[in-house]
């Protein structure tokens, strides 16, 4: 009775979760005149809209794009949130200061901070570049991957690092063969974010790309016309543009029940 | 859906007209292969507005591209941005788009960005201002006043137009039961509207409640007297701007001295006809389906097309194609077209712009040219394209017996433009410079006004504040 | 530890700690200094994208004091925010408690768990409006067979923000989820134990044991959820567009910035916003260092 109840709200959850995203599906499936009708299950499948997709709208560049800037900018995050969250962690750098500074860029509202970029981007001719995504991605992604890094680090006791140097270790050393095992899954969630949140960006992309380094987030919007909204190759689109994505997290679900502790509970 | 409907039936056959046959010889005679060489081999980037449009635009740019050798590569933006996204770039003076999408209430906004295209005419064009004056000759004169400055400086050709039309179930309108109910209890004939009191007349008629009759059925469903679009979207302001402007009012009258246009001022007839707008909307929407609150044009056409309602009293012709298959989601049911009561509908249009930081402005000079051209209007409107090119339009083919779905939408279109063509250098819409950000001030206060949240007498007195200030700060001519 | 190596592990340490963090200072400054400080200085002059700007004093921010329409929009915000944080906390909880156990396909049931983290919010947006849609949604066609009258989930202005707080905790309540799940996996063990054996009730044990030990981690989800929910934007993209009494913080300075073009007065809306969010931000900061050294 109880396991019952318990598949219940199991079912019950991740159907409430996962409904919307399969609506996406079905939604892709159907042909324009299916769209409105009385009956929203009733109608026969037909693949036009990827047909559609692929013969006249191929975002095929534009999902490379997605692809390049979202592994670049996750790599430089986490070149830089390394490092800065194991000195906030073990040296308590800036007494915190610096620390809530870095998480505070996520407040500042990006539509405002976007126009100064563009500015800034056109002068030093940034604008539709790969490289200009990946600093704006790094920027907002750098400071809840610090956060959540920091947890992590704070997670391992300092004594293990003293009792390695007593052993002879260096520095480089113990990072390598203490430290950076000990925070693999916190690596692995961290990354599974950037990447999610970079895949995902819209307005910085939308705004200071062209056709270069256009991404799948911009793609995606390009169904909306000031007199018709496409909505089947819309959904079609949004179905292939979520698979990368879907990877990721089921490579990273592991990783995940241990990763999101912040280092706020220690077992 | 419009565009993907035309491109499925007879779009494929237009791609292969594009492709294997000869242009057909037409009124101004110009064809792509008039274009002279184009020194400049520069590539050419347009902004294109999202959705179908860009797929049926695209094809003639790279046939442009082919013949003239000229690369050109376009980018598709999504309808509820493009107006930021070209803004930045026109501003931030990128040059990154040599031809602009502009609709034509922002022509005024970004004329300092925008090359006069009579200057481009005479300095590219071996026939100066009247090799391209013969190619827009065919265009409705309304829509050019539209792309031009309050100057009269054309900055643009319009290629694509959204003039609203009144789309009805014309079996509904043609039932006799119907008509001698409604005659009975209004006392006059069951007719396509043409005054605002007739159409909420008729509003009210039609709605009905679940099990009492439509031409005799028993109705298994509410049914409903029009299809508004009252969501905070662009479209509400075109709507109240129809009624403002059908009983000669303004947002804003003009101020002239000496037939020069010095300021605006919103008179007291102005207030006068925008309270009565306001409340009229606020009349209609008690006859509207429910979610009209937070629609716009694709819920209200699918309102129409799936039998839920008898009138879309103001609606863009180019949804008249989707609109006209209620034929084939409702048995027995048929649209057709009026023009909209008082003949003063919104009307606007796309036009592509050449941009004054573009480095190759005599490819996008031709590029427009050809894709104004009678042929390729001719070729686009064939196709299903709510075309801006009047000639074409009163071809003698080009009738709903001809091609019901394709041009339903067109005679009245026609008849609104010759209405409306002396009144288009009053408005507010094409004289402004501040109309960009004016028209996202009238989508609020619209839609505010259309959900009941301010009444009329204080939408007004929001509209004069807004309009005092934005004008002020971003317009211009001065408020008087 | 002998006095040297301690020594040359602080010694070391002084320089390491700056090196290494040096590259995210730099990144800081560069990249938050510089539109921070081009938009104070933009928020008191009345530049608009086209000419020069003019310095114009306070008025941007007068502006902002005496606008209703900004106070509103902040309420609208601090509302969806209070909402959403209270109903992903709570269910959230409940929710991490049902999966914290060991069931057959529970890697499934927690890959699938995370798919609304992954769909981009502003292309689902318009989907939603298109899912909720009073006619032509499928929730109000399966409500239509239950017998139930149709809601209007995005139509009516008493309803339209509460669906916008629905759709913004579907997408973000796995992330609650998975944080207090993390925190329920890492408690230790034996004082569990122990108060089993004392007899405690389950109810108990999870108020008097679990709750004090997931505080920190309930400071973590409040304080990242402040700051993302006060820039609450993209559900209504494709919905409402700030319509039916739903404007938000956000909505609305993305419109003053980015359709008006008003540089000055949205940065000044912007800078206000910045500043609440930063007090409320290093209250909830300082609470949680303070919880998590205090163990």
């Amino acid at each position: 009775m109880r396991s019952l109840l318990f598949w219940f709200a199991v079912g019950l959850m991740i159907f409430v979760f996962i409904f919307p995203v399969l609506w996406i599906y079905v939604t892709a499936l159907k042909a324009p005149d299916d769209i409105f009708s009385d009956n929203p299950f009733l109608f026969s499948p037909t693949l036009e809209n990827f047909d559609y997709l692929i013969s006249v709208r191929p975002a095929f560049g534009e999902l490379l794009n997605s692809l390049i800037l979202s592994v670049a900018s996750t790599v430089v995050v986490m070149l830089i949130s390394l490092p800065a969250a194991y000195s906030f962690a073990r040296f308590n750098t800036g007494r915190g200061h610096i620390l809530f500074i870095t998480i505070s860029t996520r407040m500042f509202p990006g539509v405002v901070a976007a126009i100064p970029f563009f500015l800034l981007f056109r002068s030093i001719g940034l604008l539709d570049t790969h490289l200009g995504l990946v600093l704006l991605y790094t920027y907002f992604n750098m400071s809840f991957a610090t956060f959540l890094l920091y947890g992590f680090f704070r997670e391992i006791p300092e004594s293990l690092e003293h009792a390695a140097m007593l052993d002879g270790y260096n520095r480089f050393t113990i990072l390598r063969r203490i430290v950076f095992p000990l925070i693999k899954p916190g690596i692995a969630i961290t990354t599974m974010f950037c990447l999610i949140w970079s895949w995902n960006e819209f307005l910085f992309a939308f705004l200071f790309t062209r056709r270069v380094a256009r991404t799948i987030s911009v793609s995606q919007s390009t169904f909306w016309g000031s007199v018709e909204i496409q909505w089947g190759p819309m959904a079609a689109l949004m179905c292939i543009a979520v698979l990368p994505t879907l990877v990721a997290a089921w490579i990273m679900q592991k990783h995940v029940v241990r990763g999101l502790t912040f280092g706020a509970v220690k077992g | 859906m419009l565009f993907q409907r035309t491109l499925g039936v007879t779009g494929m056959a237009m791609a292969a007209a594009i492709a294997f046959t000869a242009p057909a010889v037409a009124d101004d005679g110009f064809t792509l292969a008039d274009i002279p060489e184009i020194k400049n081999k520069e590539p050419i980037h347009v902004a294109l507005e999202a959705g179908g449009a860009a797929d049926l635009i695209i094809p003639y740019l790279q046939k442009f591209s082919e013949v003239t050798g000229v690369p050109v590569t376009s980018e598709s933006m999504v309808f509820a941005t493009i107006y930021s996204k070209e803004v930045v770039e026109l501003q931030g003076q990128t040059g990154a788009y040599d031809v602009v999408v502009t609709e034509t209430s922002w022509t005024n906004e970004w004329r300092d960005y925008l090359h006069s295209l009579t200057e481009l005419a005479e300095k590219y064009d071996p026939e100066g201002a009247a090799g391209l004056q013969a190619v827009v000759d065919g265009i409705d004169p309304g829509l050019l006043r539209m792309a031009s400055t309050r100057d009269g400086v054309l900055v643009g050709v319009p290629y694509y137009t959204y003039t609203m039309i009144s789309i009805y179930r014309e079996d509904l309108f043609g039932d006799a039961g119907e008509q001698a109910a409604f005659k009975e209890k209004f006392g006059y004939d069951l007719a396509p509207a043409t005054e605002w009191q007739q159409l909420l007349d008729q509003a009210q008629f039609f709605t009905r409640k679940e099990g009492e009759t439509l031409k005799g059925e028993v109705l298994d469903h509410d049914f409903y007297g029009v299809s508004m679009m009252a969501g905070r979207f662009p479209h509400v302001q075109d709507e109240l701007a129809a009624m403002i402007w059908s009983r000669g009012g303004h947002w804003a009258s003009p101020v002239r001295e000496d037939g020069k246009l010095v300021g605006f001022t919103i008179t007291d007839e102005d207030r006068e006809i925008m309270t009565w707008a306001f409340t009229l909307y606020q009349e209609l929407m008690k006859y509207a389906p429910p979610g009209s609150e937070n629609a716009f044009w694709d819920f209200a056409t699918a309102q129409f097309v799936e039998g839920n309602t008898a009138v879309i009293p103001l609606m863009y012709n180019g949804l008249w194609n989707w609109a006209s298959s209620v034929a084939d989601e409702v048995p027995g049911a048929r649209a057709a077209a009026a023009a909209v009561v008082g003949s003063r509908p919104y009307t606007g249009a796309f036009h592509f712009a050449p941009s004054r930081d573009s480095g190759n402005p005599e490819a996008a000079y031709w590029l427009l040219k050809y894709i104004g051209s009678f042929a390729t209007q001719k070729e686009m409107i064939e196709g299903g394209w709510a075309g801006t090119n009047a000639d074409v339009l009163r071809g003698p083919d080009k009738t709903v017996e001809t091609n019901y779905a394709a041009y339903g939408w067109i005679p009245p279109t026609l008849e609104q433009w010759d209405a409306q063509a002396p009144d288009v250098d009053d408005y507010l819409h094409f004289n402004s410079s501040a109309f960009g950000k004016l028209y996202e001030q009238m989508t609020i206060i619209g839609h505010e006004n259309a959900t009941g949240a301010t009444d009329p007498a204080e939408s007004l007195e929001a509209w004069e504040k807004a309009f005092g200030r934005l004008q002020g700060k971003f317009g211009e001519l001065p408020v008087q | 530890m002998s006095a040297t190596s301690r020594a040359k592990l602080y010694e070391d340490d002084r320089v390491m700690k700056w090196l290494l963090i040096g590259p995210l200072v730099l990144f800081l400054l560069a990249f938050m200094v510089y539109p921070t400080l081009y938009s104070l200085y933009m928020s008191f002059t009345d530049y608009v994208m086209k000419g020069a700007p003019n310095f114009i004093g306070l008025d941007n921010y007068r502006w902002v004091l005496s606008d209703s329409a900004f106070w509103e929009a902040l309420g609208r915000t601090l509302y969806v925010l209070c909402w959403c944080i209270a109903i992903e906390l709570t269910v959230g909880m409940g929710l991490a408690l049902l999966l914290n156990r060991e069931f057959p396909g529970q890697g499934i049931v927690r890959g699938l768990c995370f798919i609304p983290l992954l769909v981009s919010p502003l292309s689902m947006s318009l989907m939603w409006n298109y899912i909720l849609h009073i006619q032509f949604g499928v929730v109000n066609s399966v409500l239509g067979w239950l017998g139930m009258d149709a809601v209007p989930f995005l139509s009516t202005p008493s309803m339209a923000l509460n669906t916008i707080i629905f759709i913004t905790v579907w997408q973000w309540l796995p992330f609650s989820v998975f944080v207090l799940l993390a925190g329920l996996k890492g408690l230790p063990r034996d004082q569990f134990e122990a108060a089993q054996i004392d007899g405690a009730s389950s109810i108990r044990v999870f108020f008097r044991l679990t709750l004090p030990l997931l505080k920190p981690l309930i400071i973590i989800i409040v304080l990242l959820r402040v700051m993302w929910l006060m820039r609450l934007f993209d559900p209504l993209y494709g919905t409402t567009r700030g319509g039916l009494n739903t404007e938000l913080l956000d909505w609305m300075i993305y419109r003053v910035s980015f359709v008006f073009f008003d540089i000055g007065q949205g940065s000044a809306y912007a800078l206000f916003a910045l500043y609440i969010t930063l007090i409320v931000g290093a209250l909830l900061f300082k609470q949680l260092i303070k919880a998590m050294d205090g163990r």
